[in-house]
């Protein structure tokens, strides 16, 4: 079967320890309103529109059987979009992209392969993140076994809302799991990100109890979950788990509001915790904690 | 730690006047020409160092731990306007004139400071070890000893005779340095001094001390500059190791000699950017030495196949990361197996932007092999200047072509014409590369291929190449027969004419022969192929274009190079930004880095042989001119338009390498380096991307991968556009601030805004 990605990055430094490929898998089941990937939400293939590199030039307008438009300049009219993907390419200036393409596994694998000398020098690997890569896991339960067959080491980046059952499966082939813990309130991380918490947090118990090696990462929102409260709660409830390797502390980037703007989704733009907030945040986390 | 009173010595250097001249060597340079300019030319040559060295002052600061600077101040208006019609009267004379008096050049501003009896212009490596071993005195007895030969010729004896008196002349200049130490109450320094004025370096400090006066009276007195220091972990390591066993050395101690010794190196550098030239400092210096930095190597394989990576390697490491100055360009040789330790502390310092570079010798050994340089000697392999490799004390200085690669694909192109400038407009000439380029090795203005299959009659990609290879052919062809053209006339106007590194280099005193005659016993034309990254995608251009998709003719398309793409500026947009190009990893792309090198390593071969007395050894490398070069070349099948820049060194075309740094090495690492003897790849990289320990554990594996992949240089600038443009609005508050430029570095601050601008946009595009 085919996965669908809408990126593939190499030589990423901040996905994990060394070098790695990270995958970005398209879909995810939550909607943070702060996602630096907003693209990554729908599970269907998208379309694009950057209106700070379009030139005005209509050379998508002419090759669009649907008719398409650009509208003043600021949108582009999307009614009748076949995701054909000619505008894409008629575009010179990186103002119109498609969202998203299928890749059979050995695909996939190819790509990743080319800088396996790279991961084995830097103790790196590759990242599965997105969206959210486990929505696609009987994807990975068919790519990753060819990935281990190469020896090279797998991580997993998940916002943990799946059924445990799922990642079970693909426990043999996973050498480390990031695992994203927005906020501890379940009404506060209802509201901002539109679930609740409670599987994701007794998904991280049992990684915890299964002594999977674990990374724990927070994007930290300034008024939001930026309070020694909820790290507070976080580091109690991770307790001294030595699978817990590291906690992450990710200051809020406006990298996604571009992005949301391409979909014309709406757009919330929040602000990065005061750089002394990092540091005592960091702080409760003892060792563990890595800004 | 660098000492406290070096810092307030750099400090005060970094604010010096850009004016500041060695007023006392030119004034007693136009003496000399008066005094001697009718003797023999190695007399001539002699009694003018002899003049200078005899009467120029010695400065000795209490805190200068090596002796050996010269005075500095800025002349009057009056004295540069003489100096400059003295200048005038030398070299402000047609090419064919100055062709009798200089054969190689490199630029005007190498040219115009050097008097036509007295020339040096460097870019090589001394016998630096034999010069310590041996000491002044027994090589003055040595070439004493070789005049006594009855059947030398008279201009033999007058070349010994010349070297004798240099000998002498810089002993004595020695020896009165150690009077002036003792006067200052140095007695240690002068006891240093009394020695290596006739003897050979007995301690650490003796060493540093002796080749510092080489240094200063070659680079600075008689212009031999771009250095390569060579090995100086391998050659000094006796005297470090033997002073620390009988306790006359401590590390701090040597720590503090070595942060002297690079410093000093920079202390008589002009504050300019030589590549610059529209700069002012540029345009207004004087002086012979330039800002063009010496080349130290470091680590690497020795002759017996261990690695070389001691102590003293640690100590200049950490040195030339502390300093961060812009000299010297330090080379550290990767091999397989470098301790760990090793490469971090390297990786760490280019990570801070130290003056480092990692060449590797798993590449440049068999490389060097393969154009007949023999063992044990390849193995203290060095470079100088832009990158141009080195066989230190067995060559000469530098001699070159920049071959612009992407030059006969036009040719190929147009039936062997130049589209820019139609070939019936032009008049016939001998050679291809005229005078003035031989001289520099750029190839500007018209070129002309030879006849050719027309566009139409080029059936396949196989063909094409084919064509290529012709024209490519036709111009190192061409070349050779320019270059032996000037080397036979050189031969006959210059036998005797000798230049200080004669003195100091192996063969020259055995042969009783100056290298430019043939004294040493390797000769190299470094020839530095331009654009490959335009080559690379302008073949693969058509492969898509013509051949696979049959989307135009070859004819087609050749029609709409030579019409500059107009009206069809969608397609050479296109082109630009739609088409795959190298430096993404992809086969069908990067398969051209290696048929294009192994068209151009043939080339070579077929114009080397024992047929000639200089042996072309190939590198990839433009320098800055690959701006200069784009100018000479109409458009491109990459979407490149007529006259903008061929790619830059080893890099994928500006903008082109969109799939990540990996991507962009791999794509590199396919060139058959263990053929290409030299040259630069740029990387920048953003500060953020390489901090911490994970970011430095990332970096230091990058750069393995890379050497193990089979790549041969890598040099980087951590630095972020926007810290380049706030340098750019307040250069006083950045002026320590140190760049890789191609072959050299440069305070960024003292580049020419159009370099600037350069480095800003490409850095601009980084991951």
């Amino acid at each position: 079967m085919k996965g669908r990605v809408f990126n593939i990055q190499r030589f990423s430094v901040h996905d994990g320890p060394g070098i790695r490929t990270t995958v970005f898998f398209k879909g995810c089941n939550l909607r943070c309103q702060w996602c630096h990937n907003p693209e990554s939400y729908e599970t269907g293939i998208q379309l694009e529109y950057f209106a700070d590199k379009c030139v005005g030039c209509r050379a998508c307008e002419e090759v669009c059987p649907q008719g398409a438009r650009i509208q003043d300049g600021r949108r582009i009219h999307r009614q009748g979009c076949t995701l054909c993907g000619k505008c894409a390419e008629a575009c010179m200036y990186g103002a119109i992209a498609i969202a998203g393409w299928d890749l059979e596994p050995e695909t996939l694998l190819e790509t990743v392969l080319k800088d396996k000398k790279y991961y084995i020098n830097s103790g790196g690997g590759i990242t599965l993140s997105g969206g959210e890569p486990m929505l696609q896991w009987e994807f990975l339960s068919e790519f990753l076994p060819l990935v281990k067959e190469n020896g090279i080491s797998v991580a997993l980046d998940t916002a943990g809302n799946v059924p445990y059952w799922k990642y079970e499966k693909l426990f043999p082939y996973l050498d480390f799991i990031l695992l994203d813990i927005k906020i501890m309130d379940d009404t506060l991380h209802r509201q901002y990100t539109g679930v609740s918490n409670k599987l994701i947090l007794e998904n991280a118990k049992r990684f915890i109890e299964q002594g999977i090696r674990m990374h724990i990462r927070i994007p930290l929102i300034k008024g939001i979950n930026d309070t020694i409260e909820n790290a507070g709660q976080l580091a109690y409830f991770l307790g001294d788990a030595p699978n817990v390797e590291e906690v992450r502390l990710l200051p809020y980037h406006t990298l996604g509001v571009r992005k949301a703007q391409s979909l014309e989704l709406p757009v919330c733009e929040f602000s990065p915790p005061e750089a002394h907030t990092m540091e005592q945040l960091r702080e409760i986390f003892g060792d563990k904690g890595v800004c | 730690m660098v000492r406290c009173e070096l810092k307030k010595r750099i400090e005060k250097w970094f604010d010096r006047d850009y004016r500041e001249t060695f007023m006392e060597r030119i004034n007693l340079v136009m003496e000399a020409e008066q005094l001697y300019r009718h003797e023999k030319e190695g007399l001539a040559y002699g009694h003018t160092l002899a003049h200078i060295l005899e009467s120029i002052s010695q400065p000795l600061e209490d805190s200068e731990l090596l002796a050996g600077a010269v005075a500095m101040r800025i002349p009057t208006e009056e004295e540069e306007r003489t100096i400059r019609e003295v200048y005038k009267r030398w070299w402000d004379i047609p090419v064919e004139e100055r062709h009798k008096k200089i054969f190689f050049y490199y630029s005007e501003n190498w040219l115009r400071c050097r008097p036509y009896w007295f020339p040096s212009f460097g870019h090589l490596a001394l016998d630096w070890e034999g010069l310590l071993s041996n000491g002044l005195g027994r090589m003055e007895f040595k070439a004493r000893e070789r005049m006594k030969d009855e059947n030398l010729t008279e201009d033999q004896k007058g070349f010994l005779e010349g070297t004798v008196l240099c000998y002498q002349a810089i002993s004595a200049y020695i020896e009165r340095y150690a009077q002036t130490a003792e006067k200052k109450g140095r007695s240690g320094m002068a006891e240093d001094l009394r020695q290596i004025a006739y003897g050979e370096a007995r301690t650490f400090a003796q060493a540093l001390q002796l080749l510092w006066m080489i240094i200063l009276i070659a680079q600075k007195v008689c212009g031999c500059g771009v250095l390569n220091l060579s090995r100086m972990d391998q050659y000094l390591y006796p005297f470090y190791e033997r002073d620390l066993g009988e306790g006359r050395l401590t590390n701090e101690k040597a720590r503090e000699l070595i942060d002297e010794f690079f410093f000093k190196n920079n202390e008589i550098m002009v504050q300019t950017d030589h590549m610059s030239i529209e700069t002012d400092s540029t345009d207004y210096t004087l002086e012979v030495a330039f800002d063009d930095p010496n080349y130290l190597i470091l680590a690497g394989k020795k002759a017996d196949g261990t690695g070389g990576v001691n102590p003293l390697t640690w100590l200049m490491v950490e040195s030339a990361e502390e300093l961060k100055l812009r000299n010297p360009f330090v080379v550290v040789r990767y091999y397989h197996g470098i301790p760990t330790k090793f490469w971090q502390l390297v990786c760490n310092a280019m990570r801070n932007n130290a003056t480092i570079v990692i060449y590797n010798d798993e590449t440049m050994l068999p490389a060097l092999k393969h154009y007949g340089v023999e063992a044990p000697e390849v193995f203290d392999y060095g470079f100088y200047g832009c990158n141009d490799p080195n066989i230190p004390g067995d060559e000469g200085g530098l001699r070159q072509l920049w071959f612009n690669l992407v030059k006969p694909l036009e040719l190929a192109l147009n039936q062997g014409d130049y589209p820019m400038e139609p070939r019936e407009k032009s008049s016939p000439r001998d050679c291809q590369f005229g005078p003035e380029d031989r001289m520099t090795g750029l190839m500007t203005g018209a070129y002309y291929g030879i006849k050719c299959k027309a566009p139409e009659e080029i059936r396949s990609m196989e063909e094409l190449l084919e064509v290529y290879e012709e024209q490519l052919m036709y111009l190192l062809g061409e070349f050779r027969k320019g270059f032996e053209m000037d080397f036979e006339a050189e031969q006959k106007e210059t036998k005797s004419r000798m230049r200080i590194e004669d003195c100091f280099l192996r063969g020259t005193i055995d042969n009783a022969q100056t290298w430019t005659m043939g004294g040493t016993k390797y000769h190299k034309i470094v020839a530095q192929g331009c654009g490959i990254a335009t080559v690379i995608n302008a073949l693969y251009a058509i492969e898509k274009l013509v051949f696979t998709d049959k989307e135009f003719t070859l004819r087609e398309l050749s029609d709409i190079l030579r019409d500059n793409y107009s009206g069809n500026d969608m397609l050479a947009l296109r082109l630009r930004k739609k088409l795959d190009k190298f430096g993404n990893d992809i086969d069908a792309v990067d398969k051209y880095a290696k048929i294009v090198t192994d068209l151009y390593v043939r080339g070579i071969e077929k114009y080397n042989g024992k047929d000639y007395l200089y042996q072309m050894w190939p590198t990839y490398s433009t320098d800055r001119d690959f701006t200069t070069m784009g100018r000479y070349v109409g458009a491109t099948p990459d979407g490149r338009l007529a006259g903008e820049p061929i790619s830059e060194n080893q890099s994928p075309s500006e903008g082109s390498d969109i799939s990540g740094i990996t991507a962009m090495l791999n794509s590199v690492s396919k060139i058959p380096f263990d053929r290409i003897t030299g040259g630069p790849l740029n990387l920048r990289l953003h500060p953020s991307a390489v901090q911490g320990d994970e970011g430095l554990n990332a970096l230091c594996a990058l750069f393995q991968t890379y050497m193990e992949n089979g790549g041969m240089q890598l040099q980087i600038n951590v630095v972020d556009a926007e810290t380049l443009r706030n340098a750019q609005c307040d250069p006083e508050k950045y002026k320590t601030l140190c760049v890789r430029v191609t072959g050299y570095s440069a305070f960024f601050v003292e580049m020419g805004r159009k370099a600037q601008d350069e480095l800003i946009a490409r850095t601009e595009q980084m991951v």
